[in-house]
Formats: structure tokens, sequence, C-alpha cells
């Protein structure tokens, strides 16, 4: 790749079309607000314009914008650009020519727009009387010249979605007919023409293939499959065209594009078509009414991709290339020669798309299998003769492999190589990531080189909402704790045609294949949640356990409820109800001989929202550890901290009394539905992004008053005395005492994640991404809300360190050093073998692995550490202490004799 | 460049005298913010630079000159940033009145009303290069002596070989010397490791003649 520009992630950054000429390209975005060109050399900016006004009324931001944006044909250097109600032209060297303004009301849009030599024109719809507006304006100067008015007999509503521009006619699609409708080019011709064409069935699809001031060609796809390609061409010095029926036998998921060029006899046009995992391409040579010289082309594809989402065919110095992008987010490029198709580029663009995350283990070696293995066994008689076996075995495998190595040398080195990536490594460091991508493909990443080990690619995949972000789903089954069974992971999803059908993959997560006993695609209900059983089941299976749109709750595979959850402790669930905007506590009563594999819920509290809507809701990672109970205070008392593994943060936003934008956080308790913590925040703007651990949360916002982006840490505490110190209860009458600090951040945040550890020993670190592309590791005793305003002698002695409102970021506390990653979305974080050691994997459009240690590497040999001088030493040591000893005999004898 | 800046803001203030007077539809303008990022001329490299307003609310990309422009953005107070892996820009806050007026003013988070008016345009200059590495710490003789607790070692040393030289040959003394020196002879009775490692390997037993 030779440069990279990223543009905004709102909607000024959306990129409505691209022109491209010799040396740059023209790039419209933010609906026709924004033009920019950039070089192709070094992707450095040549020039910007901007649209000069915008319309501040606010009722308009709930109507879509719609924006048009065309390349004058006569007059390639200049770019017209319809922006709602914004009309204005470039030119390709950055000039703005001009800019006006057309007037729109509810019932009037300006939908289309269309060039010639001499006029822009405008074609506003009213929808009051059926009317299209048709306005001239002077390409020159932006001059209104005259306009007329013809009747519109299409839908108002959807004029857009069925209708396209080309040159100086409309096209719109009404069912099975296509009607052409030709806007005359000059003032003295005022006729508007209107002619028919007809499909077999209702016209799905319009596009237009090429465009040129004489001929054009467009593609009508029809919902029963037939696709026909008609050329148009124009009339000899009037504004009229003639059109004619190209004979091309196409399939029904056929894509079809065309390309010119200088060197070529005529136009090439390409149709290509997917199939399984294969790509089918046709080129011919358009003459007057036929395709002549055919040539077919196929290329196998890798993995399954789907169906083709677009595709462009271009030939580049009489090299054919065709560059597609398919369903699964893929970008390929083929190039097409005479010797075949060869497949020169692809790119997982799905990568960017990462909505869920999770890790496993890798698997144990045979070895350490065989350890695993030795300390099997009941009975003094069986333990021994297993260990005598295993070590028996150990010895001879190490003199097969001394074998292996003398005989073949380094002759299937690569092999092992490759088997050893994915066996697990002493510390446990290196693991298998899987990635859900909002496409349906799934990707296993080995952690160590980034190397994708396997992808699955789901068609008919959609995600779940969940709140204003989509989430899938995704569980470990079976860890890979259990060395004799391969591990398991599930997601689930929707079916992307019916929202309703709910599907289940399972798949071993080493290989990607699926587990055909544990997939499914239909549900008899319609899932409003899912979670994971608590209790394994058969073969360490953990089960998925679904609530429906009914509050009963299923279990998949159906086995009794009994089994799947801990009678023992009672289980409760809580949900929320988007309409009422409540959280609803649900408590699940089993028995313990029950053998129901579904039960209805009982609702047991509902904590209701008025006057704010709940836009997102953090809990805390599943792998959170508490080491120590209690912080020991700088007088040897114990303050015991408030460790509720039940709580859940919820943010509210909504609008006071006083027209003034507020944010609300809340901690709620899910077992009882009370809320242990509230602060509200006036004039601040979300997203406010959260991190739950331990006994204290930490959030981000926007501060609007003081513009700024700023962090509140709380600590929730139990006080100078336990209540229970074996088990905690969100029974027990504890009220929480808590302590509060806000801070000022340097940066504005993107996303959020506290360090995990094994066991929670170490400190912890917030990994924090920023919008300028850093990650940065802040220690959490910067968060502190116990840092004092003034440091008394008792503080220093716990290690606080003095309150200051500014958290000062050091360059060097930045993880991705020189490597900037943008528009990161999410971080996960896992622990590792080592305790002083956790592993952060940050995703978005780019995705960034590294290893952190909060505490230092405590556990750990530093990289640098010589062996060579410790174990020379040690033997020169000895070595001169016998010399040293014979020495010094010596000379006490030498002495006795005196 | 600087003909199609005037040309637009130009248009600009043709549109608001005939919004104002025309229609009842709320039009409120769209500004420039302009800028120049000065690069040292040996590491001229602008590829990896991205100027953000806002975080990330407006992104610009520099031009070949390093000089940047930020258009279509309403009036209001933003927060320019230049961001590069390789080198440190100060922030600079950016007010842009009803007017379109544009002033420049260094960014102070935890004063925010507070005024230091910079220069506009803008005028990026590198501040410094991040430094993202610790500085790995290797052995030097010389952190040897630096060490204070070398140093006392060394006057221990020195203080033992040469005190006893010093000292009035005293008879109590003396004795006292006997006695620290009688905690460097080795214990006898203090099992030795040599004698242990003879005793487990089964040393020449002609050894122990000779030694008694």
């Amino acid at each position: 790749m030779r440069w990279r520009k990223v543009f905004e992630t709102n909607e000024y950054g959306k990129i409505d079309r691209i022109i491209w000429y010799d040396q740059e390209s023209v790039i419209i975005s933010g609906q026709g607000r924004r033009a920019r060109s950039l070089r192709y050399a070094d992707g450095l900016e040549v020039w910007q314009l901007a649209a000069t006004t915008t319309n501040t009324n606010s009722n308009q931001d709930t109507v879509a914008k719609h924006c048009q944006v065309i390349k004058n044909r006569y007059d390639p250097g200049t770019i017209h650009i319809l922006s709602d109600d914004l009309l204005w032209s470039v030119s390709s060297y950055g000039e703005m020519l001009w800019s006006i303004e057309i007037p729109i009301k509810s019932t009037l849009k300006n939908l289309f727009l269309l060039s010639t030599s001499q006029y822009v024109i405008v074609g506003s719809l009213d929808s009051n009387s059926n009317q299209l507006q048709v306005t001239y304006y002077s390409k020159q100067d932006g001059q209104q010249a005259f306009s007329s008015s013809l009747p519109w007999s299409f839908n108002a509503k959807d004029s857009l979605n069925k209708c396209s521009t080309m040159n100086n006619l409309i096209l719109c699609s009404n069912n099975d007919e296509l009607s052409i409708i030709t806007i005359p080019t000059t003032t003295d011709d005022t006729n508007v023409k209107t002619r028919h064409i007809k499909a077999s069935s209702k016209i799905e699809q319009i596009r237009i293939l090429y465009e040129s001031t004489t001929r054009s060609v467009i593609l009508i796809k029809s919902d029963n499959g037939e696709t026909k390609i008609y050329q148009f061409n124009k009339k000899e010095s009037t504004s009229e065209w003639d059109f004619n029926e190209l004979n091309i036998q196409m399939k029904s998921n056929s894509f079809i594009s065309i390309a010119t060029d200088k060197n070529l006899a005529g136009q090439q046009i390409l149709e290509a078509s997917a199939n399984d995992q294969k790509l089918n391409f046709h080129v011919s040579t358009i003459n007057e009414q036929t395709l002549t010289n055919t040539r077919s082309y196929s290329v196998e594809l890798p993995e399954n991709m789907g169906e083709i989402e677009y595709l462009a065919y271009s030939v580049v110095k009489n090299t054919q290339l065709v560059t597609l992008r398919m369903q699964d987010g893929s970008l390929l490029v083929i190039k097409l020669a005479d010797n075949g198709a060869e497949l020169i580029l692809h790119r997982d663009e799905a990568l960017s798309s990462i909505i869920s995350v999770e890790t496993f283990d890798l698997s144990l070696s045979i070895t350490q299998m065989r350890i695993e293995e030795e300390f099997g066994g009941t009975g003094m008689f069986s333990m021994f003769t297993k260990r005598i076996s295993s070590q028996v075995s150990q010895l001879i495998s190490f003199f097969l492999r001394l074998m292996d190595l003398f005989t073949h040398g380094n002759r299937n080195r690569d092999y092992l190589d490759k088997q050893a990536a994915l066996v697990r490594d002493e510390f446990n460091l290196n693991k298998i990531l899987i990635v859900v991508t909002s496409v349906g493909k799934v990707f296993g990443i080995l952690t160590q080189s980034g190397g994708i080990l396997w992808k699955n690619f789901f068609p008919n995949f959609a995600p779940f909402e969940h709140f204003n972000a989509v989430h899938v789903p995704l569980f470990h089954i079976r860890s890979a704790a259990h060395y004799t069974h391969e591990p398991l992971a599930s997601i689930v999803y929707r079916d992307r045609n019916s929202l309703h059908d709910t599907h289940i993959r399972t798949f071993n997560p080493y290989t990607g294949d699926l587990e055909n006993n544990l997939t499914t695609s239909s549900l008899p209900y319609h899932v409003k949640r899912v979670f994971l059983s608590t209790q394994a089941v058969d073969e360490f299976c953990k089960v998925l356990l679904f609530v429906d749109t009914n509050n009963k709750i299923h279990t998949y595979p159906p086995v009794p409820l009994s089994r799947a959850l801990s009678t023992t402790i009672p289980t409760y669930i809580y949900l929320f109800d988007k309409s009422e905007q409540a959280f609803v506590g649900y408590y699940l009563s089993i028995d313990e001989n029950d053998q129901k594999t579904s039960t209805n819920l009982k609702e047991v509290w509902r904590v209701s929202f008025q006057n704010e809507e709940v836009i997102n809701i953090h809990t805390r990672l599943s792998s959170d550890r508490v080491h120590s109970a209690g912080i020991v205070l700088g007088d040897r008392s114990v303050l015991y901290k408030y460790t509720n593994p039940n709580l859940i943060a919820v943010v509210t936003e909504g609008i006071d009394y006083q027209k003034v934008p507020f944010v609300n956080i809340y901690l709620l308790d899910t077992v009882t539905g009370s809320l242990k913590l509230s602060h509200t925040h006036k004039r601040v703007k979300s997203p406010v992004h959260i991190v739950l651990s331990e006994n204290w949360i930490v959030y981000t916002y926007y501060n609007q008053r003081y513009r700024r982006y700023e962090a509140v840490s709380s600590s929730l505490f139990e006080g100078e005395a336990q209540y229970n110190y074996s088990t905690f209860s969100s029974f027990d009458p504890i009220e929480p005492v808590i302590q509060s600090k806000a801070y000022i951040l340097p940066y504005g945040v993107n996303a959020i994640q506290v360090t995990t550890t094994e066991k929670g020993i170490t400190s912890r670190d917030i990994i924090m991404a920023t919008p300028n592309g850093m990650l940065i590791e802040i220690p959490w005793i910067l968060f502190d809300p116990r840092r004092p305003l003034d440091l008394t002698p008792m503080d220093r002695e716990e290690g606080l360190i003095m309150y200051t409102p500014e958290i000062m970021v050091n360059f060097e506390s930045v993880i991705n050093y020189y490597k900037y990653v943008y528009n990161i979305r999410g971080i996960h974080t896992v622990a590792t073998g080592l305790e002083s050691t956790s592993i952060v994997f940050a995703y978005g459009l780019d995705l960034f692995f590294t290893r952190v240690f909060p505490s230092r590497i405590f556990d750990q040999l530093k990289d640098d550490f010589d062996f060579m001088i410790i174990g020379w030493s040690t033997v020169a040591f000895v070595v001169g202490s016998f010399v040293a000893k014979r020495f010094a005999s010596i000379h006490q004898t030498k002495k006795a004799w005196k | 460049m600087s003909i199609a800046i005037v040309c637009c803001l130009f248009y600009s203030i043709l549109i608001i005298i005939t919004t104002s007077s025309t229609t009842s539809t709320n039009r409120a303008p769209l500004y420039t913010i302009e800028g120049q990022i000065v690069l040292p001329p040996d590491e001229n490299n602008l590829g990896d630079i991205r100027i953000l307003v806002d975080d990330g609310l407006y992104v610009g990309i520099p031009h070949v000159d390093g000089t940047f422009t930020i258009s279509g953005v309403p009036s209001g107070s933003y927060i320019v940033s230049v961001n590069s892996p390789i080198h440190i820009f100060e922030p600079v806050r950016v007010d842009i009145n009803k007017k379109g007026k544009i002033r420049a003013r260094a960014v102070n988070f935890i004063e925010p009303g507070k005024v230091t008016i910079k220069k506009y345009p803008l005028r990026f200059e590198v501040h410094s290069k991040p430094n993202y590495f610790q500085k790995r710490e290797v052995y030097r003789v010389t952190d040897l002596f630096s060490n204070p607790l070398f140093l006392q070692a060394t006057l221990l040393v020195v203080s033992l070989l040469f005190l006893p030289k010093l000292m009035p040959q005293g008879e109590d003394l003396q004795g006292a010397l006997q006695q620290t020196n009688g905690l460097f002879q080795p214990n006898p009775n203090m099992p030795d490791i040599t004698d242990w490692f003879i005793r487990l390997f089964g040393a020449p037993t002609r050894q122990r003649p000779a030694r008694n």
C-alpha cells in the first residue's frame, strides 16, 4: 500500500463520489458538502473546497439528506454538486465556480441533476401537485435561465430510488415499465418526450453502465432474474436519443461492467458471476446490436466469498483488470490475460468491521498432555504404573526426536514450526483470537504472528441490535482446558432476510470446522436474549440459554434446566424493555428433580427511566478477578472494597426542563434492582466510555461547557468492616460508601478498557484509544478517587499521589509507538499464564495487538538477561573455591610445620 | 490557491447578503480554517500527518507545501491539532465568531476562559519529538563508581587495609583487631562445602594424612 488517508468517522467523511482525473482525483464527501482533491503520487491534498453555507433548520435533519454529484460530460473539468438545497460547481483545479441555493420545502425536493454544455438542470419534485419543476441554471455563473414543469406520474416518495439520470434523460421504473423522459437542452425546444420500455416483470434495478455525450449503456434488472441491456445513441443535432436492446444472454446473478480505452477498437463488456468458489467472466466487444469476440475466463477463489457486490472493469495499458468487492468484504483484483485469469490481490477488508472478539488458549502439546495424564489415575498402583509408563514414553519420544533430527536435519522444520505455532507456549502467552465481523465472516487469528489461521463466511448473517450498536454473541462452549476434547465456540446471529430467525453456529476455534450437532438454523421461538449456562452439561460442554419474546427461557441443545443452571444459587436474569425504557429483573426457580427444558420467568423488580433514554449499558469483563478484599491504609487499618459482581453500568441521556442536555450514569444491581450509584452531568455529550472492574468505575465523556474531555472515577467501599468475608450476596444490607474524583483528559477517547491478569494481583492499567491514533496505557492509580488534595504522611505511606485535575500523559506510555491506529471501536484484554502480563487487542479500522506489563516485569527475566555471564561466573566460583581450598590447605600445612 | 479562497470568501459574503434579504430559512455561513505546518527541512515527510479539528470532527490533509485548509466549518470554538507519529505539535484553539472573524489562542484545559492569543493563519512548528521508549539499562563500569554503596564499600576496604598500620600499636587495640580478624577466619565448626564435596565424591584418601 502506497498511502492511506483516513477521513472523518462522521457523516462529513462519508464519500459520496470519487471523480478520477489523470493526476489526482476529486472526492466529494459529507453529502455533497465538501470536495477535496488528492494526488495519486503521495496522497497529499491539492485543494479543498466546501459549501459556504449550511441549513440550520433543525427539523431538516430528520429528513434524509440527498446529494447528487455529476461531472459535466461536455466539460470534464467541471463538477456539479447538488446537496439538498445547495447547488454548486467546482472546477477540477480547485476553483469554486459558483454556488447558489435552491429553496426547498417539505413538499418540494430537489431530486435530479443533469448537465448540458450550457446549462445545469435541476429537477425538483413538488409532491403537492405532482409536478416536476425543471429549472435551468447557466453553467457559467449559476444564474437561473428559465424553468418549466411537467406532470409527474410516479410515486413521490420512492422516486429517488427508482429513478436514475443520464445525460439529459431521466429514467424511472414503474412496475414493469421503464419510462425515459427526455429533458430538452435548449431554450427553443421545450418539448418533453416520454417513451417506454416494457419488461417482462417488475423492474428491480436500473444501472447506468456507461455514459458519454453521444452513447450510453444501461442495464435493467427485473425481479424474475431477467436482465436486459440497452444501448442509447444520440440523434444528430437534437437532444433526443435512440435506443436498442443488446442481444446478450445473462445469468440472473451476474454483474456487468463496461470499459473503454483509446487503444481499444470498441467498448468491452464484462459479465461476471460468482458460483460457489469460482468466478466466471465473459468479455465481449460491443458492436452495433450484438456482442462479438466473446472470451471466457474463470478463476478459482481460495474460499467462499458469497455474491459479487461491486464490479469494475478497466483496461490499463493493455492489461485487463477486474476489481471486485464481494459479499464478505473481500477486495479482489483479477488480471485477465491470454493464458487465463489470475487473482493478483485479495484483501480481507472485513477485518475492519469486527464486532465481537474472544480469545482461546492454544492446545497443550503432546508432552504437556502426557504430563497432565501422569497425575491422573486413582489408587497407588495405577498412579505408579501411569507415571512409569508416561515417563518411559517421554524418553522414547525424546530419542525418536533425536533420531529424526539426525536423519532428516532441517528438512521438515517448516512443518514442525507450523505445528509448534498451534501449541501452547510455556506461559500461555500466545492465543487464538476469534473475531466476528459485521458482514458475517469469522476469522481465527494467531496472536504471535497476526496470521489468519482460518476463515468462515456465513452468507445470511445479520447481527443483533444492542442499544445503539450491533453485536453478535460469541461464547466459549467448551474451553481448551479439557485436553481430551477439542474446544468449541458458538456464535448466535439473526437471518439477514427474516430477522426473527436465529442461527447458531458452533465451531472448533483451532480449525474453524463446524460442529454440526450443535449447529442449527431453526429455533422455534423469537430470541430476546442469549447467555451461557453456568454449568457444563455433557462432555464439558456448556449450553446456550435463550429468553424468548414471551419471557420463557429455553436451553439449546435441549437439556433440563436443572442441569444447566445451579440449583443451589438462585438465578436472576435482567432484560431491557426498550419501549418502556425499563430494566426488568426476573427470578428463575429451578427444581432439582425437574426435567423441563424451558420455563417461564417471574418478574421480581422493575427500574424504569422517565424523561431519559438509556443509550448504553456496560458489564464487567467475565474474567475480572479481585485479589484483595480491601486496601491497607496508612494507619494499618483496612478499608474493605464493595465488590458486587452483579453490578452493571447504565448510561442515560436526556434534556431537562431548562433545555440543558444531561447524561446520567447509574450502577444497577441486577439481582435486587437497586441503584448503588447515580451521577448526573449537565452540558455533557456522549459517547460515554466505561470501564467497570473490581470495586470501581471509570468513565469518560465530553464536557460541552468547558469544551474538554473528562473522566470520572468512583470507588465503592463497604467501610472499615466487612459484612460477610466469605461470600457476597446482593441481598446483604450494605450501603456502599462512594468516593469520586473527576479528571481532565488531554485527548479524546475512542475506546477504553482495563488490563486483565490471571489472579488480579498485578495493578490495573487503563488502555485508552485516542482519535489521533495512539493507544495509551495509564495506571489506574492516576484515576484513583482517593487521591488526596493535600498529601499527608499517611497517604504517602499508602502510596497515594496528590490530586491534580489533569492527567498527564507521557509518550512513554503510548503502547503502539510509531504505528498509529485509527478509528478504534473496542479493546479486548485477556490474562496470560504470567501474572505480570496482560494481552491487549485493539480493533476498529486498524487492528493492534501487544502485551502490557502494568506492574513491570516482576516474574520474568529481562530480554537481555545474560545467561552466559551468570553461568560462567558460577562455574568460575566453584572452580575458584576448589583451587583456593587447595592453596589454603597447603598454606595451613606449611604454617603447622613452622 | 489564494485566489480560490478569496473567491470562496467573496461568495460567502454574497450569499449572506442574499439569504438575509430573501428567504426565511435559517442559513448559517461556513468558514475555512487555514494554517501551515513547518517541518525541519531534512524531515519533510507530510504523508503521516493528519490535522484534526475537535478530535476528528473534521480531518485535514496537508498540501505539498505544508499548508492546509479545513473548509465547511460553522462558527464555534475548535481545537486544531496536528498529529504525526514522529513529531509533536502544540494544539491550538480556534474561535470563529458569528461574523466569521477567526482568532487562535493557546489551549488551556484547566482554565478554559484564559486567552493567550496566537497567530492566525495557524503556524505549527515541531515542538519536540515523542519519546516512546525507555532507555534500556546497560552495564557500564562508570555506573559502578557512581553507586554510593560502591563508595562505601571501597572506603571500608581502604580502612581495613590501612587502619591497622596507622593505628598506634596499643595492646588492647591489637587484641580488638585480632578479634575482628577472627570474624573473617573460617569457623572450624561450620560445614565446609569443599569438605562436603570431597566426602561426597570420595576424594583420594591420601590427602587426609598429609593434612594432619
